[in-house]
């Protein structure tokens, strides 16, 4: 079982993570909860999500044709809703997840303009180097955001 | 598998057409940054390019260039209108990241004691980060549409900035040929509030002085002295151009299957110039490079502000010039002369400038004799550059030109590096106040993750490309 359950990795320009999860549902919780890691402005910036009631909820559902775009979809859609109605995410319950469809229950808080200055921009999750691998201790999976 | 490439002269290098490349591969770098060049995947990616329908001539590198997806940054690919692409990917996902320089009538022994100020009004006044809080909070989807469609002109309708500014923006600040209806409307809603925004990354507004003018005539005309106060942006086309590219990656995927384009990369997607998808995508980029135009514009108002308040002087005080705005991430349609002839081509530049050369009908009046200023920034470290485009950029490069220094390390690394030093004092005594969003971007964005601009701009002046006209020592920044 690896001992992280997401990590950053070495890219010229960007911000690369691999995901680890014993399951697909774990992969694309890991998935969810390492993007919002990304975003800290201040990486021990550890505050921000746990002063905050997590009082915003929503059902995201989404079907790609394969695992690689489908989680690719999937942090885009966490992204295009950060962005838009300015929430952080804190909790990724995954209700059913396949190959090429995912329902989840998305906790988290909206932030405030005061809350901005700590929270990085992520232009776009990438299909750059994009990989989801099954092996012995569940799944890996590599995404690259564009910073 | 390295790549072969074989040295044409001290700055020239070629990679040779062999199989199913279409043109051969051309790279601008000395001997010293070709050995980081060779360091990742840029050569190849060079090479890939070079099998895209369409290339005409070479598949460009310049010094400055680095990987990418599909693309390298640093990449210039002119495809032709009968069989060639365009790619979502050789443009990049920030639509139109372009650099704006501004000249003042200050001179930096005025303002050195109101740094700190100076700064902190500009870092309350101009949102970086994730930058929800543009300047213009409320706009409704019809004037959104005018914004995309006018550019820069629209911002000055809205009382930002002049219309004199727009002969001083590539294009005068707007792309023909854009069509906001090709826009989802996933786009529009990242981006209707994030108008006058900076982002974060390797974006900033700088505060800089004049250290070096290197050619008289343009230093004049773009109202520069030793120590005279400039402004640089550094901004895009915030999460609306971002989506834009998001949502034709998906499109240019299936049309690379729907019209069997034979890619080596499937990052290289593409479709037809001309084709229903190609043309869609065109439309929408030409919104995002719009969309950039006016956030540059509205900054430039911001700063003005900032400036005019922290140092309670009038605008005439200030004299906030517009020497000029570039885009680095577009694809245009260009003339060039290809085999002695004229032809049009659809010219992506991804992490590259356009530098027109004397002469050209797309500069300024007052710029005729010298050419198109092409502004070079450097890291918030060292210094940048501006210098003028020449004939022989429009002869070797479709009139193109480095964009920056280029990183040379990952942001993890950067992070490394410099959490053994204090990044902090390391630019309080290069006599830089920064004020930043968080430790990260500035840890990620030290002098240390980047090649020395210096290098870069000197292969583009030897090789005969653009002509330095001045350097300019970074005195205050902001960054997200």
């Amino acid at each position: 079982m690896p001992a992280t359950d997401f990590e950053e990795f070495d890219h010229t320009a960007d911000i690369g993570i691999k995901i680890y999860g014993s399951s697909l549902q774990d992969l694309f919780r890991n998935a969810g909860r390492g993007m919002f890691q990304v975003m800290r402005s201040d990486s021990a910036d550890e505050l921000l999500g746990t002063d905050r009631e997590c009082d915003q909820s929503m059902t995201i559902e989404i079907e790609s044709s394969d695992v690689e775009s489908l989680l690719r979809d999937w942090m885009a859609e966490l992204l295009y809703r950060h962005t838009t109605e300015r929430l952080y995410f804190t909790e990724f319950d995954i209700q059913s997840v396949s190959g090429t469809q995912i329902q989840a229950n998305v906790k988290g808080f909206r932030f405030t303009a005061e809350d901005e200055n700590r929270l990085m921009d992520i232009k776009a999750v990438t299909y750059h180097g994009l990989q989801v691998i099954e092996n012995s201790d569940g799944y890996e999976a590599q995404v690259i955001f564009d910073i | 598998m390295a790549t072969n490439i074989e040295k044409i002269d001290d700055f020239t290098w070629e990679v040779p057409k062999t199989g199913k490349m279409r043109v051969p591969g051309r790279v601008y770098a000395s001997e010293k940054l070709m050995e980081d060049i060779k360091n990742d995947q840029s050569l190849e990616q060079v090479t890939n390019v070079a099998h895209l329908p369409g290339m005409t001539k070479y598949s460009l590198a310049m010094p400055d260039i680095h990987w990418g997806y599909g693309f390298p940054i640093g990449g210039v690919a002119a495809t032709n209108m009968e069989e060639g692409v365009v790619s979502p990917g050789g443009v990049g996902y920030d639509i139109n990241c372009g650099v704006r320089l501004l000249s003042t009538n200050l001179k930096y022994d005025d303002i050195k004691g109101e740094m700190e100020s100076i700064i902190s009004h500009l870092y309350n006044n101009v949102p970086t980060g994730v930058g929800s809080s543009g300047a213009i909070q409320k706009i409704s989807k019809i004037e959104m549409e005018k914004m995309v469609s006018e550019g820069a002109a629209w911002a000055v309708s809205q009382g930002f900035g002049d219309k004199e500014d727009l002969e001083y923006i590539e294009e005068n600040g707007c792309l023909e040929g854009a069509d906001p209806g090709t826009v989802s409307k996933r786009a529009y809603d990242r981006g209707k509030t994030q108008i006058g925004t900076l982002g974060s990354g390797n974006h900033f507004l700088e505060i800089g002085r004049v250290e070096d003018i290197y050619h008289d005539q343009a230093a004049a005309l773009f109202g520069l002295e030793k120590d005279t106060v400039i402004v640089i942006i550094h901004t895009g086309s915030r999460g609306f151009g971002h989506q834009i590219c998001d949502d034709y990656l998906k499109t240019a995927q299936n049309a690379v299957n729907k019209y069997n384009i034979d890619i080596p990369d499937k990052q290289l997607a593409c479709a037809p110039i001309d084709s229903d998808e190609g043309q869609r995508y065109l439309g929408a980029m030409r919104c995002g490079a719009n969309f950039a135009f006016t956030n540059r514009q509205v900054i430039k108002h911001l700063a003005e502000e900032s400036i005019m308040r922290a140092l309670s002087i009038s605008p005439n005080e200030l004299g906030l010039q517009l020497v000029y705005d570039i885009c680095h991430n577009v694809a245009k349609f260009e003339e060039h002369k290809v085999n002695g002839h004229s032809e049009k081509l659809c010219v992506h530049r991804k992490g590259a400038t356009r530098a027109f050369g004397p002469h050209s009908e797309h500069i300024p009046a007052k710029y005729q004799d010298i050419g198109q200023p092409v502004m070079i920034p450097g890291d918030m470290g060292r210094y940048s550059y501006v210098a003028i485009g020449t004939n022989q950029a429009m002869e070797h490069t479709f009139g193109s030109s480095c964009h920056g220094a280029g990183r040379q390390m990952s942001r993890r690394q950067s992070k490394k590096i410099s959490g053994k030093k204090d990044i902090y004092k390391e630019l309080e005594e290069r006599g830089v106040v920064i004020q930043a969003a968080g430790n990260r971007t500035v840890a990620e964005e030290m002098s240390h993750a980047y090649k020395d601009v210096a290098d870069v701009v000197d292969v583009m002046h030897n090789a005969g490309i653009t002509s330095k006209v001045a350097r300019f020592i970074p005195v205050g920044v902001i960054k997200g």
